[in-house]
């Protein structure tokens, strides 16, 4: 009755591997009935390098060692990102994996927090969480398990080179068992019954069956779509970047353990630290800048002309269709704004792994996967909105767009209600929470008209001087946190 | 006009369970910030609950009360409850228990319902309800507070109360009072509407008097006096989910042990409670009048009690459903006047509980932003559904057909969202709960297999573990918990250790 099926995977790129990843560690010593159809030069090229907290929890359960991980991918450490000319040209703002202070009788901090604002007192939020004040120090530790500490309310992910990460997952499933294939995709054939896919034809003529596939194609969708024709939600009026190009730098010297996101003219450019180089990208809009003023953007020390990635930032309108499931860039697409790319390829695997039919797939699973992946991708792109709605700037015409645009009815709910009252409304998704919104509210300058009013419970001097108590405390515990370079040092990933 | 500044003062209507339940925990969390807290209520109308059936999450309300929980039950003539059991509901002569708390461990990150399904499929017969420790003690009459350790398999175990509401008012409105809540026994003749906004403006009692607040909270029950007559809001009617109707309610005399838990016994037409306090067991016959008459109901009842009935059954009217707004313009509804949905799942009493905790979060001021009551309303409509469907359940996942109520039910159409869990269960035992979904997933998995809606297959990452293995860590468990009851100390001699009641005068 309960078999495990057979898997195919469609691409060998990061978001490939990833889903090989974790189906081996699950699939133990059946990894074999898992097959990666890999694309050669025509994988779907990754942008982000950066990887969320969650990939902690992924790891573990795909039966990676962190560690080994972090020595064997270049990776540093990720306190959260630096977020440079957002709000306005020349103000930035930290984005931490962290909450922020302490509660103060039975009212959350924020709603202090706004209150002190309101008084024209209070440090700016990022004082008051632990992983803000230790990235700008430069510090790094772990976080500890027991809740009464400090050190409990943070989390941390990681910075890591592409391909080393690629090539990890890779060397990992094929250890245990995943079979690479290496022929080339020539055609798919469908299922006369609208059940799905029927079987892939591979260069030299084999002939490749499954009871499921998995759409690892990137953008092309070459099964989820050029097969099955699912259909794509475009959200470009709501993110209008749709071109990004990709090179390295030196490392630096002080390895920093938070990435910084720095806002143009007609988009945004990243840096993001690792231990043998940094990653660089550009991200703009080509409605707003051509390819040529894009180039002109790039640095004068770039020896080869860079290859101009185009994307669309959107969804599939089913990620699993009939006994096909996308993932990665063949899902949806979200601009690396805030580190999410690899993160959503991690979440849909875990949840198919959670729903895994036995035989051949079932309506109700599909169903199921799909109202939770659409939760969780449309929440994002809300969050990502949010940073580019809310900006002040005018000085361009992209950022007057931004300012203009219509939103999504849940994200302009959202920013009406906390305008209101500072109220973060729960919600889908374990991408992002209360506190990262708040923290982008915060850092984009977006304060509620008025605080609880509860808040007035506590008279604004003795609020002042409790906010001092969490902030002095703070800031003692960053202090006492070892130096982010040193602790990789330590672990031996030097 | 749009006022502004602090709510100054709050006028609570209606004096029962949720009118003393809202007038504690305000005078709680405005902690002086508000002037004044009111609360009306007339002589001449009663408590409706007569044994109040609770879940777990009523722990954490007296806590935050900062009550304490031995002189709560004390006070209450209370019991402890871990769980409830379902008798005919599946079918007739079936039974199961919904209990509080865990089912057995996971096996190698494979989740422990999928372990049982693929042992079933293996032939073992053992039944879902003892891998819970809850459900296991509730059947041999035992009590313990559980571990606060999550390691012990005491930590597993969670309970709730059965109480008498009518005490628990009393001893909610000594909290309340006793910390400058005002209680007006009074009859309410009148309410009042601005003409500018059709805003509460006054309410009119029997002496002439006028009694005004910046917010009033309706605890009127039913009838729901501010929300409903006064300011119109309607009622979104669920009858053709739910259509039970009436209920003949009871108390009767003790005759053995109190049980540690409630039992619902399905009838030909409905469903009887049985809730056991210390000094009596409170009953209640819930139907649908369009299947049997009021005699008839009655009469069922009365033919099912413990002991000597100790009183001529009192009958209620309902509708099940909700107000299309909990919250209009300057008035909260709370409890019945807000929505009605059997106590099948004793969810009465939380809903005002987490009412109390939206309404804390979102308390307004004076210029009453709609937006507040449109988060208020979007949040509490969200969570009746959920709840709703629930319940629901009961009665769609049913073999019996020996009645016009259960033909009805198990033929009628069911809700998407249910019937999306429902299809997701029996084709591989997967449970689908949505976010912030008061009932988890150990609550819809007891209801689902104690309905025999059984699935099809089961998960297949659980189907490579060794067979032998995975028997072994079921037998395990089962023996564990076995072994973990034996020690624990009857409910009687738990109670009488700790929070014995007087006997009522």
């Amino acid at each position: 009755m309960s078999g495990l099926p057979s898997i195919v995977i469609v691409g060998g790129g990061l978001a490939g591997w990833i889903a090989a990843a974790a189906l081996a560690g699950e699939f133990k010593h059946h990894a074999g009935r898992v097959s990666v159809v890999e694309c050669g030069e025509d994988e779907p090229l990754d942008l982000s390098e950066e990887a969320l907290p969650a990939t902690r929890l992924f790891l573990e359960r795909s039966g990676i060692d962190e560690d080994e991980f972090v020595r064997q991918t270049k990776a540093t450490f990720k306190l959260g990102t630096e977020f440079t000319g957002w709000p306005a040209p020349e103000s930035a703002f930290f984005h931490p994996f962290s909450q922020f202070g302490t509660s103060i009788e039975t009212l959350g901090f924020h709603q202090c927090w706004f209150k002190l604002r309101r008084h024209g007192a209070g440090a700016p939020l990022g004082e008051y969480s632990l992983t803000a004040v230790a990235a700008s120090l430069g510090r790094f530790a772990r976080p500890v398990a027991d809740t009464s500490s400090v050190f409990s309310s943070f989390s941390y992910g990681f910075h890591c080179d592409r391909a080393l990460h690629r090539e990890f997952l890779r060397r990992h499933a094929l250890a245990r068992g995943v079979r690479a294939i290496a022929h080339r995709l020539v055609d798919v054939a469908v299922r006369a019954d609208g059940g799905g896919i029927d079987a892939l034809l591979l260069e030299g003529g084999e002939r490749l069956s499954a009871d499921l596939y998995i759409d690892c194609s990137g953008g092309a969708g070459l099964l989820i779509e050029q097969a099955l024709g699912t259909g794509y939600e475009d959200w470009s009026r709501f993110l209008p970047c749709d071109r990004a190009i990709t090179w390295s730098s030196p490392k630096t010297d002080a390895l920093m353990p938070f990435s910084r996101k720095t806002a143009h003219d007609a988009g945004w450019q990243w840096s993001v630290p690792m231990r043998h180089r940094t990653g660089n990208g550009l991200v703009c809009s080509s409605r707003f800048l051509d390819t040529s003023d894009m180039r002109r953007m790039l640095p004068e020390s770039l020896e080869s002309e860079p290859r101009i990635y185009a994307f669309v930032n959107g969804r599939r309108r089913k990620m699993w269709s009939g006994n096909c499931v996308a993932l990665g860039a063949a899902a949806g697409f979200l601009e690396p704004l805030e580190a999410t790319d690899t993160y959503l390829v991690q979440s849909g695997i875990s949840r198919l792994l959670k729903l895994l039919p036995a035989g051949s797939p079932c309506q109700a699973s599909a169903e199921e996967y799909n109202r939770l992946a659409i939760t969780e991708i449309e929440q994002i792109r809300d969050f990502l909105i949010l940073h580019y709605c809310s900006s002040a700037r005018r000085d361009s015409a992209f950022w007057n767009y931004c300012g203009q645009m219509e939103l999504p009815g849940s994200l302009a709910a959202r920013i009406e209600l906390f305008k209101s009252r500072g109220r973060i409304a729960p919600c889908g998704g374990e991408a992002f929470s209360l506190p990262n919104w708040l923290a982008v509210f915060a850092g984009m300058d977006v304060l509620p008209r008025r605080y609880h009013p509860f808040a007035d419970k506590i008279g604004i001097a003795e609020l002042k001087e409790r906010a001092g108590m969490i902030r002095a405390a703070i800031r003692q515990a960053a202090n006492s946190m070892p130096d982010h370079g040193m602790f990789l040092a330590r672990m031996g990933a030097a | 006009m749009t006022a502004q500044g602090p709510i100054r003062s709050i006028v609570i209507v209606g004096g029962g369970t949720a009118g003393w339940m809202a007038a504690s925990a305000l005078t709680r969390v405005s902690n002086g910030a508000l002037e004044s807290i009111r609360l009306i209520e007339s002589p001449e109308i009663g408590t409706v609950g007569v044994g109040e059936a609770t879940i777990p999450p009523m722990q954490l309300f007296n806590r935050f009360l900062g009550l304490d929980e031995n002189e709560f039950v004390r006070k209450t003539q209370a019991t402890f409850k871990l769980g409830i059991q379902f008798r005919d509901w599946a079918r007739l002569g079936h039974t199961y228990i919904h209990p509080f708390g865990r089912y057995g461990a996971d096996l190698d990150g494979r989740p422990f319902h999928q372990c049982w399904l693929r042992a079933r499929a293996l032939g073992d017969q053992t039944d879902i309800g003892e891998y819970a420790l809850a459900a296991v003690a509730a059947m041999q009459g035992k009590f313990a507070r559980p571990s606060a350790d999550p390691r012990a398999l005491l930590s597993g175990m969670s309970y709730a109360f059965h109480f008498d509401a009518s005490l628990y008012a009393r001893f909610l409105s000594e909290y309340a009072r006793a910390r400058g809540v005002v209680r007006l026994e009074r009859k309410i003749v009148d309410v009042e509407l601005r003409g500018e906004d059709g805003f509460i403006d006054a309410l009119v009692l029997d002496d002439g008097e006028r009694v005004r607040a910046d917010f009033y909270i309706d605890c009127s029950g039913f009838r729901g006096l501010l929300i409903g007559q006064a300011l119109k809001v309607g009622f979104e009617d669920w009858s053709h989910w739910l259509p039970c109707d009436r209920a003949a309610a009871v108390p009767c005399a003790s005759v053995q042990d109190i049980t540690p838990y409630t039992r619902s016994t399905a009838r030909k037409a409905g469903w009887q409670w049985r809730i056991p306090l210390q000094h009596r067991i409170g009953n209640g016959y819930v139907y649908c009048s369009e299947f049997i008459s009021d005699d008839e109901a009655a009469a069922t009842l009365l033919a099912n009690l413990d002991g000597e009935a100790l009183a001529e059954p009192r009958f209620l009217r309902f509708k099940a459903g909700r107000r299309r707004a909990f919250w209009e313009k300057n008035c909260v509804a709370l409890g019945l006047a807000g929505g009605f949905m059997e106590p099948l799942e004793s969810t009465s009493i939380h809903l005002v509980q987490t009412a109390l905790s939206k309404l804390q979060t979102l308390f307004p001021d004076r210029g009453f932003d709609p937006l507040d009551m449109a988060e208020f309303n979007r949040l509490s409509i969200y969570e009746y559904e959920r709840i709703r469907d629930f319940i629901v359940l009961h009665y769609c996942a049913t073999e019996r057909d020996d009645s016009a109520l259960w033909n009805y039910c198990r033929t009628m159409t069911i809700p998407d969202t249910l019937r999306h869990k429902i299809e997701l269960f029996r084709s591989g035992g997967h449970v689908a709960v949505y976010d912030d979904e008061l009932f988890i997933l150990s609550n819809w998995l007891a209801v689902l297999t104690g309905q025999f809606v059984r699935p099809q297959s089961y998960d297949p990452l659980t189907g490579v573990l060794d067979a032998e293995r995975l028997k072994g860590h079921l037998a395990q468990q089962r023996a564990a918990i076995r072994a973990c009851v034996d020690g624990l100390a009857s409910q009687r001699d738990f109670i009488a250790r700790n929070c014995r009641a007087e006997p009522p005068v």
